[in-house]
């Protein structure tokens, strides 16, 4: 879980998985302008998303339990 | 502004020697002006510090055993205080301005750093806390001769006795320090700390081709390899070590994800910034 509360990867293999291809593949390929942290500035709506990728996210705020679609 | 941080001084490159035993000499000069972080040997390991008197300043160390990254990314930062009452809402920005010298770096950090500079000074707009560090911070890189057995930067195009990016280039033997300035900022605290430096422009250092290990890394096309292998099995058995900790992220030269926070109450507070990571769990997969 990122510290503010979200939880964009529910799984170990999701996380790990996300890290070596963040490293090795997301970032090596995107144009410098692409570049976004990934809590203050999500990636546009526009770029390809990765086959299996997860929309909207589940987690806890505050205690309470959250579920989001996109 | 990246070109700027790395613009190379158009003049005749400026070198000084000191010796070693002269060292400890230097740490207080440049300290006085500011923040000297350096390698330091803190128990059985190396961390970049701040210097302090009767520090065991450790520059023939390779690996340092965290990322020099906090120097411009800290682990937390304070950037704002704000104060509201009488349905006013103040806000005061914490300024920084004493100039920072980051000493002993090697080119594998340059490298990380550089990357970190894609994210956060090649956007719009920049990172302004981490570009204030980043432009009043004067990088002193060290040369590597002996690399460790498993480094491997040759593996990714780096060559471990240059430093791009830096304003220092430092070359290391067993008696003396040779320094050659790369841009202004490094020939201005050459002269600055004259006194303790002699003239170094007869010194040549013969440029040597430097191997690391060979761990068989093959990087070529390993971003659309990688792009195909997104349901491969091998993520089923990789994870299954992780203990989502965090530490990875933490100790890792190019992790950067950091998270903003206010701490305090609705009359008074602050805002800050802290290193985050996107290796935490919320649940037990």
């Amino acid at each position: 879980m990122m510290a503010g509360g979200h939880n964009p990867r529910l799984t170990g293999k999701e996380r790990v998985r996300q890290r070596f291809l963040h490293k090795l593949q997301y970032y090596p390929g995107k144009s410098r302008s692409a570049i976004r942290l990934c809590r203050l500035r999500p990636l546009p709506a526009q770029l390809p998303r990765q086959p299996g990728h997860r929309s909207g996210y589940q987690g806890t705020v505050g205690g309470e339990k959250v579920e989001q679609q996109s | 502004m990246i070109r700027r941080l790395f613009r190379k001084s158009e003049v005749v490159i400026l070198k000084k020697v000191i010796a070693r035993d002269k060292l400890p000499a230097l740490w207080a000069h440049l300290s006085e002006q500011g923040p000297l972080i350096l390698p330091v040997q803190d128990g059985p390991v190396v961390l970049f510090k701040p210097w302090q008197e009767g520090a065991a300043v450790n520059l023939d160390v390779v690996n340092s055993a965290v990322s020099p990254k906090d120097i411009f990314l800290p682990r937390e930062e304070t950037f704002l205080h704000y104060r509201s009452g009488n349905q006013q809402l103040e806000l005061k920005a914490v300024a920084e301005e004493e100039p920072v010298i980051a000493f002993g770096l090697h080119p594998c950090d340059l490298k990380a750093i550089e990357m970190l500079d894609r994210v956060f000074m090649e956007q719009d707009p920049p990172d302004t806390l981490y570009r204030n560090r980043r432009e009043r911070t004067t990088v002193v890189a060290l040369a590597c001769n002996e690399p460790d057995p498993f480094c491997f930067c040759n593996d990714f195009g780096i060559d471990p006795t240059a430093a791009p990016g830096a304003d220092l280039l430092g070359h290391l033997t067993d008696s003396s320090l040779l320094l050659e300035a790369l841009t202004d900022k490094g020939k201005a605290l050459l002269e600055q700390a004259g006194e303790l430096f002699e003239d170094g422009s007869g010194e040549r250092v013969e440029k040597q081709e430097i191997k690391t290990a060979d761990f068989g890394l093959k990087l070529e096309g390993l971003p659309a390899d990688l792009k195909n292998r997104f349901d491969d099995p091998v993520w089923d058995e990789l994870y299954k070590s992780c203990l989502s900790c965090g530490v990875c992220t933490y100790v890792c030269p190019t992790c950067y994800c950091f998270d903003v926070e206010d701490f305090g109450h609705a009359a008074e507070g602050e805002r800050f910034r802290c290193w985050d990571s996107c290796m935490y769990k919320a649940t037990l997969p």
